[in-house]
């Protein structure tokens, strides 16, 4: 840490410049990288809640299906146990209802780990960038007075 | 009279220098992106097979063709994963060639550019052009995270 920022503190301003873009532009990807995993994360934890409403249901409960978002039609539920899970690049499994909840668990677990990975290099970034600013800031003061 | 003529070819010569290089720099940015697009594939599909490996062999797997689901077998859905991930890996493989290749060749462009800098004609704009590019290498190594859940 230390030797970084000593080694920060020999650049030119115009190599300052160009570092504290680089890490400007890496701090933002990887916040966009943590939103998407955010998102994600929602969405399989609203699909886990609606497989465990769906599992309360009897079978032969009528209810109405969405066809589009403001048509619904009546249909009766056939059989709750059997889920059909979307595993990515087009492929589907069938699954039971337990394992259909598994899976959502697994996923959310993953995509937790992979965040809580990612934050962490999200804050090292973040405060080389801070670093680099402040360092940037401090040689254009010393700069300012000798023009 | 006859340095100015110099001077104009001069100039000239590295005009010509510097459109290469800045071709050169989309080259590679296209490839970046064409990469990054093969990573997010590929993480992709690696977590399908995955998934295909936990499922018992009677399990149902279906495919999305259009908008309908075809019914699949296990053993295909299997082999055609996998057919994918040796095809994206192929091509990450040609993509990072390519690269070094570009690379190598931006390298040797800068140098000679820098060779003209020398003669002090061309000064900030390009020594700035060269900082920017020894510190992308390091954003572009980076590994690409897997979004996709």
């Amino acid at each position: 840490m230390a030797s970084r920022t000593l080694e920060i503190e020999k650049m030119s301003v115009e190599q300052l410049k160009a570092l504290k873009e680089q890490a400007d532009l890496e701090v933002n990807l990887l916040q966009d990288s943590l939103n998407n995993i955010r998102t994600a994360t929602t969405r399989l934890e609203i699909a886990s809640n609606a497989l465990q409403d769906l599992s309360l249901r009897p079978q032969g409960k009528k209810m109405l299906v969405p066809l589009t978002a403001s048509l619904y039609v009546p249909g009766t539920l056939d059989d709750a146990d059997k889920v059909l899970v979307d595993v990515g690049t087009g492929y589907f499994v069938e699954k039971t209802m337990t394992e259909g909840k598994d899976y959502c668990e697994r996923k959310i677990s993953l995509l937790k780990s992979n965040y809580e990975q990612l934050l962490d290099v999200a804050t090292k970034k973040k405060s080389i960038a801070d670093e680099t600013g402040v360092i940037l800031q401090a040689k254009l003061r010393q700069l300012a007075p000798a023009q | 009279m006859a340095s100015s003529a110099g001077l104009r070819e001069l100039q000239r010569d590295l005009e010509n220098k510097a459109n290469d290089l800045s071709k050169l720099q989309k080259d590679i940015s296209k490839n970046h992106q064409i990469r990054k697009k093969y990573t997010i594939q590929l993480g992709e599909n690696e977590l399908v097979l995955k998934e295909l490996d936990l499922l018992n062999e009677d399990a149902n797997v279906y495919k999305l063709i259009g908008p309908v689901l075809v019914k699949q077998d296990m053993a295909e859905a299997n082999a055609n994963v996998k057919k994918r991930i040796e095809y994206i890996s192929a091509e990450l493989k040609r993509l990072d060639s390519t690269l070094q290749d570009l690379e190598d060749k931006q390298n040797n462009k800068k140098e000679t550019s820098q060779k003209v800098d020398v003669k002090g004609i061309l000064g900030p704009k390009d020594s700035e052009a060269a900082t920017k590019d020894s510190v992308s290498p390091s954003r572009k190594r980076q590994g690409l995270m897997r979004l996709r859940d």
